[in-house]
């Protein structure tokens, strides 16, 4: 069970700062495969897209404690360890989110290296979730995970970390 | 010429958020060599110790501008290429700042791999520059930047990438 966004550190900023001001958002995501390769993915609760386990840092963890803590809310898994291949950066995600709210996204990208424990369908933060093939992602996949596999490709063919 | 405090987006979250509150911030910090693996270090003018160019990001920047702008401000060199090796995220177990602030900072740290321009010795951040042997480092030494080197030594050495 995650924090309520009231008791969370970026929902704190937000009451401080007010609806309107963008604010800087910092967290990270993590891609999961399954021993075939496919993909994990989580139908998130508020805005219905298919998406990669991912969520905002909390005060005091780390950004890899950050991914592996998400995974394990979003999805039931626990990370055995993760494996940095991005960080995004750039303010091309910057309109409103569904309630509003205007955010630049620092996101750090994490491919994860095994896991533990059997998947969760549901969860507090999503409404269903399954493993697809990259070549068959469902709809309403957000731009996020096609960009993350690009990355992740070009890390494991050449080892270039996605700075972006 | 760089904006203000006042001016700049932590600046701007600071005064929002009072001087109590631990804020996570974000930024960029820049390992440039010289021909013969000297460092450059920049003297501060805020608190006189001697640190790699390094800098909090603003709004709409992505973390590479922000690393580019930083080394420009506090070096008047030019950044052409830079390599991500290492990201710190993990909380400080050291007190408020001289202001009395307290900041988990995120920084995206770099190797920069080109450069043009000629180095200035002191800018509106700065007193003093210049080059320094890895062993040979000047006092006082800002935190983090022995650690930084060796940092960037495992990354030349065995492709290891930091995540702290």
């Amino acid at each position: 069970m995650g924090l309520s966004w009231e008791e969370s550190y970026i929902g704190g900023l937000r009451t401080l700062a007010g609806d309107d001001r963008v604010l800087i958002s910092v967290g990270a995501h993590g891609v999961v495969r399954d021993p075939d390769g496919r993909i994990l993915l989580i139908q998130r609760s508020d805005d219905r897209t298919w998406a990669l386990p991912g969520g905002t840092m909390e005060l005091g963890e780390t950004l890899r404690e950050c991914a592996i803590r998400e995974v394990r809310e979003e999805a039931g898994l626990v990370a055995r360890d993760v494996t940095p291949f991005g960080l995004y950066t750039r303010a091309r995600d910057w309109f409103p989110n569904p309630y509003g709210h205007s955010y630049q996204y620092i996101s750090l990208m994490c491919r994860v290296d095994g896991y533990d424990g059997e998947l969760e369908r549901v969860t507090d933060e999503s409404v269903d979730a399954g493993w697809f093939a990259p070549d068959a992602l469902p709809e309403g996949s957000g731009g996020l995970v096609l960009r993350a596999l690009e990355d992740l490709a070009a890390f494991e063919a050449k080892g270039t970390f996605a700075l972006d | 010429m760089a904006l203000s405090w006042d001016e700049s987006y932590f600046g701007q979250l600071r005064a929002l958020a009072g001087s109590g509150r631990t804020l996570i911030s974000v930024g960029s910090r820049c390992v440039l060599r010289d021909d013969t693996g000297r460092v450059l270090l920049v003297r501060r003018s805020d608190n006189a110790t001697w640190a790699l160019p390094a800098g909090m990001m603003e709004l709409g920047e992505s973390l590479r501008d922000c690393a580019v702008r930083e080394v420009r401000e506090e070096t008047g060199l030019e950044v052409r290429e830079l390599t991500t090796f290492a990201i710190y995220t993990r909380s400080p177990d050291r007190g408020p700042d001289m202001y009395g602030h307290t900041y988990q900072h995120i920084t995206m740290t770099a190797r920069i791999d080109a450069y043009e321009g000629e180095l200035l010795r002191a800018t509106d951040e700065t007193t003093d520059a210049g080059w320094f042997a890895p062993g040979a480092l000047p006092e006082p030494l800002r935190e983090g930047v022995r650690r930084t080197l060796t940092d960037l030594a495992a990354f030349e050495t065995a492709g290891t990438f930091t995540l702290e």
